[in-house]
């Protein structure tokens, strides 16, 4: 099956940018960011720190390597997602609901982790792997190719931020 | 054709970037409303009875006649609500309507008793306009001072145990629902409903909750 390059590209420069804007968000905050590893509870507390910092900049070489048009970097991409999802479906079957998710919060700290957090994860990296695993099919990029290309990214970044802006306001977070 | 559909692809993207960045930023602003909005109660003074304690026994004369018992049990198993209001007071008339709904609404479980203090013939002036002669009302500056009232319409709610289940300024009908609300939760304030379970912080200014 092949997918046309607009559709692939717009894919890799969406999951790349969320990649890289992820770790930079952790990398930012290391200390926050341990802690919510800290407060996910699935590691002993010994590897925390170590975790913390190697999780970002898993986010950033996935990151790179998708947007160099690498077929692994998207792989890695969505398995971070999953990996993402899986921990938060723990955590949610175990009732902590009001854990800090740690993860990309346009201008917020400290949202809790939901259901549909896990949701929006796995259908990231099923995106993902498809693109991953379908061919590219070969056709000359116009310049109306690249306009769109980059407009589809931001606005593909914009809804993203709009989703998490939508989200009901932070409750009292309770460790 | 091409240059048409071209032009028509490049208006389209911008109009598109220009209607997400507008929707994020009133998202943001609805965030921003919630957060400066804050919670809705009635403001709770310092001083006074504290909510929780028993209401001081007060025997008074209502204006017209009829004799008032505040604090203690109270006969009928009823809760009290002590609204203070002054014939002068603009925001006062306004929480009338108001304070006689709830009236109605929980009369099998409420007494609602005016207090007021000063001169008698504009309290009854007052009574004539906005047909109050329903309820008792109380003249007694010391009844004011028990409560620390310093800012008009205040009210207090009574349990019919005699104990204060909260008391606040109420500017509005979510403020006056607010006292009741505190009464179900038990809980004297947002703050202290924040802070259940955490050490309960020194605040000088309270809110009941909404």
């Amino acid at each position: 099956m092949t997918i046309d390059p607009f559709i692939g590209f717009a894919v890799r420069g969406a999951l790349a940018a969320l990649m890289l804007a992820s770790a930079v968000h952790k990398l930012r905050d290391l200390a926050g960011f341990r802690q919510a590893v800290e407060d996910y509870r699935l590691l002993p507390a010994s590897v925390s720190p170590a975790v913390a910092l190697l999780v970002p900049l898993a986010e950033a070489v996935a990151g790179v390597a998708t947007l160099f048009g690498s077929g692994s970097g998207l792989v890695a991409a969505a398995a971070l997602l999953l990996l993402y999802a899986a921990a938060i479906a723990i955590n949610l079957r175990r009732g902590r609901r009001t854990i800090d998710c740690g993860c990309l919060a346009f201008g917020k700290t400290g949202q809790p982790i939901h259901a549909g957090m896990v949701l929006r994860n796995a259908l990231l990296a099923m995106l993902g792997l498809a693109v991953a695993f379908a061919g590219m099919r070969d056709r000359p990029m116009l310049w109306v190719d690249w306009l769109g290309l980059t407009c589809a990214i931001m606005t593909a970044a914009l809804l993203y931020a709009i989703m998490e802006a939508a989200m009901p306001p932070t409750r009292e977070l309770k460790r | 054709m091409i240059i048409a559909l071209s032009i028509a692809i490049v208006v389209q993207w911008a109009l598109l970037l220009g209607l997400c960045t507008a929707v994020l930023l009133l998202f943001r602003q609805v965030g921003m409303l919630h957060e400066r909005l804050g919670p809705v109660g009635a403001l709770t003074l310092p001083g006074g009875v504290t909510v929780g304690d028993r209401a001081p026994r007060f025997d008074l004369e209502a204006v017209g006649g009829g004799a008032v018992a505040l604090g203690g049990e109270e006969g009928r198993g009823r809760d009290t609500l002590l609204f203070f209001l002054s014939p002068r007071c603009p925001m006062c008339k306004s929480l009338i309507p108001i304070v006689k709904s709830i009236a109605r609404e929980e009369s099998s479980s409420l007494r609602v008793i005016l207090a007021s203090d000063g001169d008698e013939d504009l309290q009854r002036t007052m009574i004539a306009d906005e047909r109050l002669e329903a309820f008792p009302l109380v003249l007694s500056t010391e009844l004011g001072m028990a409560y620390a009232v310093s800012k008009l319409p205040y009210a207090v709610l009574i349990k019919a145990d005699g104990h204060v289940a909260a008391k606040g300024l109420v500017n509005n009908r979510e403020h006056l629902e607010s006292l009741f609300e505190a009464r179900r939760r038990g809980v004297a304030s947002l703050q202290q409903y924040l802070d259940k379970g955490r050490a309960p912080l020194k605040q000088v200014q309270q809110r009941t909750v909404a």
